[in-house]
């Protein structure tokens, strides 16, 4: 398709003319295409020839590990699945590190979701953690729900009468023949709930299961999701942001893996961003200069 | 009688009775109004896996008319959508495990769908570009918290200067919460209001009333 | 009989629907409150104008919403259907086609019934077609249906307006490189900052509630957004009254919040 600049609606000036022809013009318009170049190539760069910066572990990942340092054999954990597959570069890393930290202490997984697709992750974190195969029982150490439809008002369901909304496991299992289940009923059976979220449902579970029935609530989220934690202090164990947490939970669990070398490329990303920004303000401003 | 059922009235009547409903069982620990609720929430559930049905329909419309019509540029992927839907639809009803199905849900699904995830990358940068000026103060303060939030995302502007994730942090913590809980309070004002003017009957143009 | 630490929240429901009596009643006296001037409302008739004068087409996308009316962002898809029926009503008196693309499957019967009372109350009954609303099921293919509307069919006008996700930066670029006209709303704080980047004018947090509201001039209907506001002028003397008290130890307003 062709490409088509900005309309026009009058005839530039002899002036602009002369202006348009100045390197500093130049810097502030520069055409998106070599910008979306620029950054395809920036980022393709460390994937080829890793940096490998350290990542320092921030509080609020540093929490939810320290809270899952915290659970055994006898606990229950909620893994939800509220994100798309869309979502997989930021929020897979850190799915598969705090699936891995789960089995490695053993705690007891009931996983349910509310993305249509999230059969296609679950496959995924069950491809990187193998362990849910060969170490955990189907049924009795974790088992897996499904999809329900009804955004917060599923949520709320489950939080009263778990049984209520699920008949039956995502492989047709009836309930009443899932040991595990038998042992959660509502909310309050749950020791930590932990969200995948690219969007709303934390606050669901925050106001249905936490202010609600009191449990731990942590989320596992993308990047626009930072300030989560500030909002929350009080009800969330930590957030888990984007793939910097997943590099960060890589770190804390000692097994490096996709997070860490996505890391690299945010590293690139963001300064390529401040570089751009600066460019483009100082063009503004040397065009400015000249007009006057 | 579908005329009757279109009939204003019976638009408030419904919707104040569910609202007032919902309100009541939100505030008073009554069990019968609670298992009320609980059934129209469940009902809530159903119509929206219903509505999937409709939008199908609805999409299959505007695609039958470009096949008829034979609209330039548009026809050929008319069909594709129609063949493709029908074809996926009829496999995953026999078994969602089939390798048909499960490749084209995985592989091209699942990657088109991080691909356009991904473009809002490229998008951001080039808005970014253009839209980022120092034109005010107001400005040129949004682009230095941007900035310093930028580093303290990124573990190279600990690298660059050890004070980069300090201020950022700050800037993240306790310089926007402030605005942001502001903007987000009355947000929600201005939506219970919403609900309010709905329930009230004051709002109409949600479902065409004048 | 109230639910525990929900009473504070009752006592405030209860004084709104008194606010919103005072306020109507005022209306009905003819003393209605003043509205400030929405900028970005006013500039509809503005956009729709352009399109009028161009021939091309307008499109208005109420945003992801997470494809759900029933949840927390169907409020502010209800509140773009409201806006949608006004910018309706201007392109079926002025003949401007409208393309409506959308990936919230249970407000397609508002939609239709929103946009064919619009043509109906403009009396152009049969100018009114209803495969002008586009549904794609899921939030990737809805942004690139919207992506490959803008390249095909180059509206003149891109109004987005509802509960945005990253769709806003996608289509608010993808409208900027045909050079349309943008309007854009959200109350999701997330997307203000690309909402206020990409568009022309912008609504952010309640302002797409007001905005239907606003629209219709009528006074007993502003009178609501007036109600809304006193409401939270009351929240604002209870939130500092309480800063003040607890910063001196007296814990009154929060135990009152907990009631």
């Amino acid at each position: 398709m062709a490409y088509e600049p900005y309309l026009e609606w009058r005839e530039a000036t002899t002036e602009e003319n002369e202006m348009s022809k100045n390197i500093w013009s130049k810097m502030a318009e520069v055409d998106r295409r070599v910008l979306y170049w620029v950054m395809f190539i920036a980022l393709a760069i460390p994937f080829i020839s890793p940096i490998g910066l350290p990542v320092p572990v921030t509080e609020t990942t540093k929490a939810v590990y320290d809270k899952i340092d915290t659970l055994g054999p006898k606990n229950i954990a909620l893994f939800s699945i509220a994100g798309g597959v869309s979502a997989w570069p930021e929020i897979a890393p850190s799915m598969v590190a705090i699936m891995r930290h789960l089995v490695k202490r053993e705690v007891k997984i009931v996983a349910w979701g509310f993305f249509v697709d999230q059969d296609i992750t679950m496959d995924m974190i069950i491809s990187n953690v193998p362990e849910l195969k060969t170490k955990y029982k189907y049924g009795e150490d974790w088992v897996y729900m499904g999809y329900i439809a009804g955004a917060e008002t599923a949520v709320a369901q489950l939080a009263s009468d778990v049984h209520a909304v699920f008949k039956a496991d995502k492989y047709g299992t009836p309930i009443e023949k899932l040991p595990l289940m038998q042992r959660v009923k509502t909310a309050k059976d749950i020791d930590l709930v932990l969200t995948v979220d690219t969007g709303s449902y934390i606050l669901y579970y925050i106001r249905h299961w936490n202010v609600g029935k009191g449990v731990a609530v942590a989320e596992i989220g993308i990047a626009m999701q930072a300030d989560m934690i500030v909002y929350y202090p009080v009800n969330l164990v930590g957030v888990m942001i984007g793939v910097r947490g997943g590099a960060e939970y890589e770190k804390l669990i000692g097994r490096l893996a996709e997070g860490t070398v996505r890391m690299d490329a945010i590293n690139v990303s963001h300064i390529l961003f401040i570089i751009a920004i600066a460019l483009a303000n100082i063009g503004y401003v040397m065009v400015r200069r000249m007009k006057k | 009688m579908s005329n009757v059922l279109r009939r204003r009235e019976i638009i408030l009547f419904l919707t104040g009775i569910v609202g007032g409903l919902n309100l009541f069982e939100y505030f008073f620990a009554v069990k019968e109004v609670a298992a009320v609720a609980s059934t129209i929430r469940t009902w809530v559930v159903v119509i929206s896996a219903f509505a999937l049905g409709l939008g199908i329909i609805t999409a299959f419309r505007v695609h039958i008319s470009h096949v008829k019509r034979r609209t330039k540029g548009q026809w050929p992927f008319s069909i594709w959508l129609m063949g493709f839907f029908v074809l996926l639809t009829l496999i995953g009803l026999w078994d969602t495990k089939f390798i048909v199905y499960d490749w084209t849900f995985k592989n091209v699904y699942v990657a088109l769908s991080t691909t356009l995830y991904a473009i809002t990358g490229f998008y951001i940068f080039s808005a970014a570009y253009r839209a980022f000026r120092a034109r005010n103060i107001e400005a040129a303060i949004l682009i230095i918290s941007g900035v310093l939030i930028l580093l303290r995302n990124a573990p190279i502007g600990e690298a660059i200067w050890k004070g980069f994730p300090v201020l950022g942090e700050w800037v993240l913590m306790k310089g926007q919460v402030g605005g942001m809980r502001t903007l987000t309070f009355v947000a929600a004002v201005g939506l219970v209001a919403f609900g309010i003017r709905t329930l009230l009957g004051m709002e109409r143009g949600y479902y065409g009333g004048e | 009989m109230i639910i525990s630490g929900r009473g504070f929240a009752f006592v405030v429901l209860v004084l709104s629907f008194v606010f919103f009596y005072v306020a109507i009643q005022l209306a009905k006296k003819g003393k209605a409150p003043k509205i400030r001037r929405m900028v970005a409302m006013d500039a509809i008739d503005e956009a729709v104008g352009r399109a009028t004068e161009e021939g091309k087409p307008v499109h208005y996308s109420p945003g992801y919403a997470y494809a759900s009316l029933s949840s927390e962002q169907g409020p502010q898809t209800l509140a773009s259907i409201g806006i949608l029926s006004y910018v309706a009503s201007l392109c079926a008196r002025f003949d401007v086609p409208i393309i409506y693309n959308t990936c919230i499957a249970d407000s397609l019967p508002l939609v239709e019934e929103t946009l064919r009372a619009a043509y109906r109350n403009e009396g152009k009954p049969e100018a009114f077609d209803p495969k002008i609303i586009r549904y794609q099921p899921d939030q990737s293919t809805y942004v690139s249906a919207v992506l490959g509307t803008f390249q095909r069919e180059k509206p003149a006008v891109n109004m987005m307006i509802g509960g945005l996700y990253y769709e806003c930066v996608v289509i608010g670029e993808a409208a900027n490189v045909i050079g349309a006209t943008q309007i854009g709303g959200s109350a999701n704080t997330h997307q203000m900052p690309f909402i206020i980047a990409t568009c022309d004018y912008g609504m952010i947090g309640e302002e797409i509630f007001a905005g239907s509201a606003y629209v219709t001039k009528d006074p007993l209907v502003t009178s609501g957004i007036a109600g809304g506001d006193w409401m939270k002028m009351l929240l604002i003397v209870v939130t500092v009254v309480g800063a003040v008290l607890e910063l001196a130890g007296l814990k009154v307003i929060t135990q009152l919040l907990g009631w």
